[in-house]
């Protein structure tokens, strides 16, 4: 005679949330869509609402098949004088359960094929975005502009490294490929993600509709609409971003320092930029990651890029000061070598 | 089928002598207690591989306790005895590699089907007894490729599982991609075919060699089960073997299926075929392996779920002592699961770059693929309904099976939603997805198996105390190691990263990364208790009766452990797998009746 244990099949089932035994500031204010706020208006409100949808549904789903799991347990356990029902089934209850989850899956399918063409399928117009070539290679990305001529593949094209200037509200177009093996082009903050092939050429748009900055008094980062923005002193330079490991954990602390000597900064007031006493900034301009999402070798985990979110005055700050610096224009042997076999790509739309 | 029971009435006679009795045997139930054996050396090794990556990941660049001081230096660790990037790739690659092809799939595959098929269906062996050895022999140096690889100079594959060129294919892309890669693909080649050979040995077996009596609609859901997971295996593993030998020729030959024009080293040197410098290659695609990849390995995870499936409905309605509910639905769904599992490849590709369109029409078969397995988890819960459930050691196994392969369901779903899955794509809740399914699901059932005809296999019986803390452990500490990865997944946390601490965004996560870790050195330490029962029971367990657990199915009509020849006669089958509780049963003054008990006149 087996001996009976409800009891423990019950304790099992509750660990199932067994992560509320976590540090509890962790788990803060952690759910989807909080910890990496969404700043592309443009769809990825769209993706965070479907994936609330789907949580919902499957929350309920999830309740009523675990709970009955336990129900049934405690109800039908082996006990004297119980015996089990002869049944092979009971087709009412097979047509409910075979036909109400398709209809739901159905329309799930179907629902999102308007978001997942409107994302992926139609891309913006020429006169209405940004257009830059994300070059992605081991360890770093590369982005190139096509200059003043308005051409890739010319003498005064743009190109940085790990660091993408993306004009708020404004939708930027990528055309993304790969030098050498494949990486994956994330932006978590913009609910993107392409992979990077080499010999290939990916497109893809975005659009960030708030600029991020970090707040010197309580160092942290912050978000600010471009209304927001204007009432605030943001530095656009004068300062370095420092992280200080905390632990053995890799945990660290991050802190803006104004870099020494520096009596004055560039600093965004009211749609302008003058150089005032770097005492008065309370916020500096801070650039939101760009992760690999795709496995590419043994630099995977430190193939950072930045995206640089500016205001139509800081853009264009940027650009007259690349094109004055002539920014890596004409030097890449690689990027000749992409432009010899891909010249098509060069001209795409 | 007359004639055949007569025919199989001429038994060979059992070797006597050492090697053809444990090595060079023919007998389906050496056969498997050999690949039994090796899946679970390979289980320790894929385990010890999974705390490594999780030490990495809780303390990034630490030294290992234990094992870095004693080998650093070599393997995966630096002088300081810390794991390197490159070897946290290798820990990562060989995890999954290992675990899948020589682990979960042998396991499922060919323990569990080279174990029971012949004695659920009334046979003395496999159609193919010959094949059957070939195929353990051709597995076993399979593993020991892989595992040597390790040993090599640079070290083993470091491409991942899914070995996406041209990272795998380009030499001086990564260490691991020269003769570890190599490697690699041989012995994924080789274990392949150990499984094709398996497949085709095991569909012949179960179309030809039922016992009389024996109809489609009497087969044990294990069996059933099986014969579908032969079809993938047969239908599917070949398109593996193909991918292993185009890029085993990028390679070795130079030839460029992966590679394409104007491809580059880090020195911006055009590379081709293989990375040869200067080779002219090209014109090639990167994609097209991972089309040939998936649409193998898309079919595998359901090589590796519907065994479980099948395991799981023999414990759940022995336990609750009553007959499957709705036994042809639940046929019908895994046969579905196999037609729609050809078509949902694509869903591996929503940001490969593959036409957006094709992204729709994935997405569409693979919100459909959820249904049958829906229906599946739904007839479980008929069968638990208005049963008596006796609360064994398989049994708590099976039911965990049922309730995580729920939440490796449901997390599917947020996956097949091509927008949503821009976002979760690559990241942990993909870990999360599929741990709970190949793990919370199949793991546990290959657990509840394993307790379950352990007395059949060794004529002993396995301790419940043991058995019962073992699966305490594992489950809570299963749930506390994967269940955080969904939020860490919600996070934006990439997977295959060394460490996720170079990434201001994934800071505030990393607690749920040494949260997870501890859990899952718990997870990994209460794996002995398991082992030591298991390999304690099999010489000192009390010995145990033909049928323990008052079971249905034919193998529980001999003795235990099964007999050489497996049955004294052909047994003839007169009732289903699952009569529990019903009629007859009754007319015998039990809760059951064996599948081939003649009702007394």
């Amino acid at each position: 005679m087996q001996k009976r244990h409800p009891w423990l099949v019950g304790l099992g089932l509750l660990s199932m949330v067994g992560w509320l035994l976590l540090p509890a500031k962790a788990f803060a204010g952690l759910s989807f869509g909080k910890l990496v706020p969404n700043l592309n208006f443009a769809f990825g409100n769209t993706i965070d609402s479907l994936y609330s949808i789907i949580f919902w549904i499957v929350t309920i789903l999830f309740i009523g098949t675990e709970g009955a799991i336990v129900l049934f347990i405690i109800l039908y356990r082996k006990r004297d004088g119980h015996k089990a029902h002869y049944s092979h089934g009971n087709k009412f209850a097979e047509l409910t359960w075979t036909l109400i989850p398709m209809a739901i899956l159905v329309w799930l399918a179907i629902f999102q094929q308007s978001t997942w063409a409107f994302i992926r399928a139609d891309m913006p117009p020429a006169s209405e975005s940004n257009l830059v070539q994300v070059f992605a290679e081991q360890f770093a990305w590369n982005f190139r502009y096509a200059g003043p001529d308005g051409k890739f593949g010319t003498p005064d094209d743009i190109m940085t490294i790990n660091q993408l200037h993306v004009q708020v509200g404004k939708k930027t177009v990528a055309h993304i490929s790969a030098k050498d093996v494949i990486h994956s082009f994330f932006i978590p903050y913009a609910r993107i993600k392409q992979d990077a092939v080499p010999g290939m050429l990916n497109r893809i748009w975005f659009e960030i509709d708030k600029i991020p900055c970090w707040d010197l008094k309580a160092q942290q980062m912050v978000f600010f609409s471009p209304d927001e923005i204007k009432e605030k002193k943001v530095a656009l330079d004068g300062f370095a971003f420092k992280a200080d490991n905390v632990d053995i954990t890799g945990v660290k602390k991050y802190h803006y320092d104004p870099l020494p000597d520096t009596k004055t900064a560039p600093i965004l007031y009211e749609g302008k930029i003058e150089d005032r006493p770097i005492e008065e900034a309370e916020y500096v301009q801070h650039p939101i990651e760009i992760a690999c999402a795709q496995l590419c070798g043994l630099g995977h985990y430190r193939m950072v890029g930045y995206v640089v979110v500016d205001t139509p005055e800081t853009y264009d700050r940027w650009m007259q000061q690349a094109i004055q610096n002539k920014l890596r224009s004409g030097e890449s042997k690689w990027t000749d070598i992409w432009d010899k076999y891909y010249p098509q790509y060069n001209t795409a739309e | 089928m007359t004639e055949h029971a007569a025919h199989a009435e001429e038994i060979h006679p059992e070797p006597k002598d050492f090697f053809h009795k444990y090595v060079w045997s023919y007998d389906h139930k050496v056969i498997s207690k050999q690949y039994l054996f090796t899946a679970f050396f390979f289980l320790i090794v894929g385990g010890l591989l999974a705390m490594l990556i999780r030490w990495q990941l809780a303390y990034p660049f630490q030294p290992v306790p234990v094992l870095g001081s004693l080998l650093h230096g070599h393997l995966f660790f630096d002088d300081s005895g810390a794991i390197t990037p490159e070897g946290y790739l290798q820990l990562t690659t060989m995890h999954g590699s290992i675990m899948i092809f020589f682990v979960m799939i042998p396991m499922l595959v060919a323990v569990f089907g080279n174990y029971l098929i012949p004695l659920q269906i009334g046979a003395r062996d496999v159609a193919f007894p010959l094949l059957n050895a070939l195929s353990y022999w051709l597995y076993l140096p399979a593993g020991i490729l892989a595992f040597s690889s390790f040993f090599l100079a640079k070290g083993a594959a470091e491409a991942g599982w899914t070995g996406y060129p041209p990272l795998s294919d380009v030499s001086s892309s990564t260490p691991g991609s020269g003769s570890g890669q190599i490697f690699w693909l041989l012995s994924v080649f080789l274990v392949g075919f150990s499984s094709i050979l398996g497949g085709v040995n095991f569909l012949t077996t179960i179309v030809k060699m039922r016992a009389p009596g024996m109809t489609w609609d009497r087969l044990p859901l294990v069996t059933w089960s099986q014969l579908i997971t032969a079809v993938f295996q047969a239908l599917a593993t070949p398109v593996l073997g193909s991918a292993m030998a185009l890029m085993f020729m990028d390679k070795v030959f130079h030839t460029s299926f992966f590679i394409p024009s104007g491809l580059q080293n880090s020195d911006d040197q055009l590379v081709g075929g293989g990375g040869l410098v200067g080779n002219a290659g090209g014109g090639g695609h990167p994609l097209l392996w991972q089309h040939i990849f998936w649409f193998y390995s898309h079919p595998a995870v359901y090589i590796l779920i519907l065994p479980g499936m099948g395991l799981a409905s023999e414990l759940i309605a022995t336990f609750s002592r009553k007959p499957i509910f709705a036994y042809k639905p639940m046929v019908g769904s895994m046969a579905t699961i196999m037609g729609l599992g050809f078509i949902v490849w694509g869903h591996h590709m929503f940001v490969s770059g593959m036409s957006p369109a094709m992204g729709m029409g994935f997405m569409m078969t693979t919100m459909l693929i959820a249904l049958p397995s829906g229906v599946k988890v739904f007839n479980w819960l008929g069968t638990l309904h208005r049963g008596s459930i006796h609360l064994t050691v398989p049994m708590l196994h099976g039911l965990s099976f049922l309730s995580m392969f729920i939440i490796g369901g449901l997390s599917g779903i947020f996956m097949a939603a091509t927008p949503v899955d821009i976002y979760i794509h690559d990241t942990y809740y993909i870990i999360a997805h599929f741990h709970y399914v190949v793990f919370g699901g199949s793991v546990f059932a290959v657990f509840g198996g394993l307790y379950y005809w352990f007395p059949k296999m060794w004529g002993r019986k396995m301790n419940d105390k043991l058995g019962y803390l073992h699966w305490f452990l594992t489950f809570v500490t299963f749930n506390c190691t994967f269940f955080p990865m969904h939020l860490l997944g919600e996070g934006g946390q990439m997977r295959r990263l060394a460490t996720s601490t170079g990434y201001e965004y994934l800071q505030p996560m990393q607690d749920i990364n040494v949260f997870i870790s501890v859990s899952a050195f718990i997870l990994g330490a209460s794996q002995i208790i398991f082992l030591f029962n298991y390999f304690y029971s099999i010489v000192k367990g009390p010995k145990a009766e033909a049928n323990p657990w008052n079971a249905i199915t034919l193998e529980w009509t001999i003795p235990s452990p099964a007999p050489y020849h497996n049955f004294d006669k052909i047994p003839t089958v007169y009732r289903g797998p699952y009569e529990y509780s019903g009629e007859e049963a009754e007319k015998v003054g039990r809760d059951w009746i064996a599948q081939d008990e003649k009702l007394p006149a």
